[in-house]
């Protein structure tokens, strides 16, 4: 009864609001610049932050402008992945929001020349007059047009003044440049060249400042970045989610835990070791999916370790006449062990991802390539042995173990993670040195941080 | 414009420059309805859908056709703005106390009355847990154990945060007609 009530209830809010289901929605223009500034996340979030953005920007500036003042007229053909305009909204002229610009020297006006010019924006313009400047920033990659594609019709005076032609996108869009640009634009692109539409289109005075509002040069970065989160968050497609191809780098410090069933085949030595070894490395690991969360991992990893062992020599002398019987004597040695490590692991790992977050356990198998150079110590009580820090033993071995660890990683922007990765590794020889070591297992447990980058567009 | 789903994904096939202004064209009011439902005010709602939109252009190549396009980017946006209010770290409590729904004899003819709009505004105006549980509950005809999944809540609190919202959602209904049928009398 209960639930024939609540479940009426419901029936009749669903189908009030299924009748006509609908809600006045912003312009497709505003949705359409919105679309563009996330164009080229990838790109941006390879610069990492407005102030790299802004700092490169101001440089392309001034070396466009440095060339112009030098030259007098554009040289050559030019063209730049991408480009950042700062505008500062000049009162009543309005003319210019949400448009991509060209310019080329006035010198170089001639309008009947067939010569490739360069369609490289980066302009900045000031207005004293008006305190609410309007910054934004867009970027396209690279677009090249004739000259002859660019009518003077919509010269600014000041733009003339500046011996600059700024001319709006409706250049770009003319059939020479669409067709010259459409060599240079993946489906994406070309959607949304025909997406943005030019000013034009805007009549509306709101739907501009709506268009200003939508792309102050911080907030369209910033929004850009979170709009790359966003989107890798999307579940209906779950392989979205993942990147399929990912690079790890890391510096990786380790500690030795402890050895088992080391039985050294010489002097009859009693090992009672503590291995107190720490080494340091570095290793670039390839991360490939597989399925939604499950992917492989391989790689190298190096590792340069000390570590001392510390041990027992039993000595037993019989006495002879007058005496008789025999007497125990405990000698106590020590030997350095330096290895050099390279490791190459195969791993299979399971990720799991939130908004900024990574969480990933892997586990596989470790091949490695060791050198291992044995010295013996100043401490040092074996008569054969009184000489310190001689290098007593020094092999080559392949091993085998296993490796497992979890990682947690946080992204910083949509190509790089950064990530810290405790781990345990442990691994069995399979091989005797013929001098001393004839150690079995070894373990160790370690960190590796580092960064993880990827390169696959959203 | 095209009017059916099929020509619209003909179009991105076609890599139609037009294409998705169609596509926004046509789905914009509808999906506009469904992000002012769950955020509850026009600005984060025009967000939404706009996050929403991008995701739709972007991963429209791997549309693989198999539901309803309409279905696939209403999901699209309720996702997003699932994630936006999760952002907002929007607080679901937990309540012991059992809340009992209960019909009220002049809610029939209250929902005759209001309008779609009203309505859509009445529900935009629940506080967000409520709202949220509400929307994925009754329109998207989620369950409780998928819910709290969602969400991350026991199943219980998005019981209890549904009865609430039916409550209140009820109670909002019934008053605005009444002030509407007050005003009408004073003049």
């Amino acid at each position: 009864m209960q639930q024939d009530k609540e479940k009426y209830f419901d029936d009749r809010i669903r189908r009030k609001l299924q009748e006509e289901e609908s809600y006045p929605a912003p312009p497709f223009e505003v949705v359409s610049s919105h679309v563009k500034s996330s164009g080229s996340n990838w790109l941006r979030g390879f610069f990492m932050s407005d102030l790299m953005l802004f700092l490169f920007s101001g440089m392309l500036a001034l070396n466009v402008q440095s060339g112009l003042n030098a030259n007098g007229r554009t040289a050559g053909t030019k063209s730049v992945q991408s480009h950042t305009e700062v505008i500062s909204s000049h009162s009543g002229q309005n003319e210019s929001l949400n448009s991509d610009r060209t310019f080329n020297s006035s010198q170089d006006a001639e309008p009947a020349s067939d010569k490739i010019a360069t369609v490289t924006s980066s302009d900045i313009r000031n207005d004293n007059n008006k305190n609410d400047q309007s910054l934004y920033a867009t970027s396209n990659q690279a677009e090249v047009l004739k000259s002859s594609d660019i009518s003077p019709d919509n010269h600014s005076d000041k733009a003339q003044s500046d011996s600059h032609q700024f001319q709006n996108l409706n250049s770009l869009h003319s059939p020479k440049a669409a067709q010259v640009n459409s060599q240079h634009k993946s489906y994406e692109e070309d959607l949304l060249a025909a997406y943005i539409s030019s000013p034009s289109t805007i009549k509306d005075e709101s739907q501009q400042e709506n268009l200003v509002m939508m792309t102050p040069l911080g907030a369209e970065l910033n929004h850009s970045l979170n709009h790359t989160i966003q989107t890798r968050e999307l579940t209906t497609t779950p392989q979205h989610y993942y990147k399929p191809f990912t690079i790890d780098a890391m510096f990786i410090a380790e500690k030795t835990l402890g050895y088992n069933t080391i039985t050294p085949d010489i002097y009859q030595l009693k090992l009672n070791m503590a291995p107190d070894g720490h080494g340091y490395g570095a290793g670039l690991l390839f991360n490939y999916r597989i399925a939604n969360h499950f992917g492989l991992k391989a790689g190298i990893e190096t590792i340069r370790r000390n570590y001392n062992l510390k041990y027992n020599y039993v000595q037993i002398t019989e006495l002879m006449w007058p005496d008789s019987g025999t007497v125990t004597e405990i000698l106590t040695s020590a030997r350095s062990v330096t290895e050099t490590e390279l490791r190459v692991p195969f791993m299979l790992s399971y990720t799991l991802r939130s908004d900024r977050w990574i969480f990933e356990g892997a586990a596989g198998v470790n091949i490695k390539f060791k050198n291992l150079t044995v010295r013996t110590t100043a401490n040092n009580q074996i008569p054969a042995e009184v000489l310190s820090a001689v290098e007593v033993g020094n092999s080559h071995l392949v091993t085998s173990g296993w490796m497992g660890g979890v990682l947690a990683g946080y992204q910083l922007s949509n190509t790089m993670v950064v990530f810290l990765n405790p781990y345990f590794q442990a691994e069995t020889f399979g091989k005797s040195s013929r001098q001393f070591y004839t150690g079995r297992a070894v373990s160790g447990a370690g960190l590796k941080a580092g960064v993880r980058f990827h390169f696959n567009r959203d | 414009m095209p009017d059916n789903e099929e020509e619209l994904i003909g179009l991105f096939k076609r890599k139609d420059p037009d294409a998705f202004r169609r596509l926004y064209e046509r789905f914009a009011g509808k999906m506009m309805a469904v992000c002012m439902r769950y955020m509850g005010n026009r600005d984060e709602a025009k967000d939404v859908l706009q996050d929403g939109f991008v995701k739709v252009l972007h991963h429209m190549p791997g549309f693989r056709a198999e539901g309803s396009l309409e279905g696939w980017i209403r999901r699209i946006m309720v996702n997003t703005a699932l994630h936006a209010i999760r952002r907002n770290k929007v607080r679901f409590t937990a309540d012991t106390q059992e809340d009992r729904f209960k019909l009220h004899t002049s809610f029939d003819e209250a929902i005759d009355r209001i309008s779609m709009k009203e309505l859509l505004e009445l529900i935009a105006s629940l506080p967000p847990g409520y709202r949220t549980v509400f929307n994925l509950f009754v329109m998207e005809d989620f369950s409780h154990k998928e819910i709290a999944a969602e969400l991350g809540i026991t199943e219980s609190t998005s019981r209890s945060q549904l009865t609430k919202a039916r409550n209140m959602l009820q109670d909002m209904i019934i008053r605005q007609r009444n002030s509407v049928n007050k005003s009408l009398h004073t003049l």
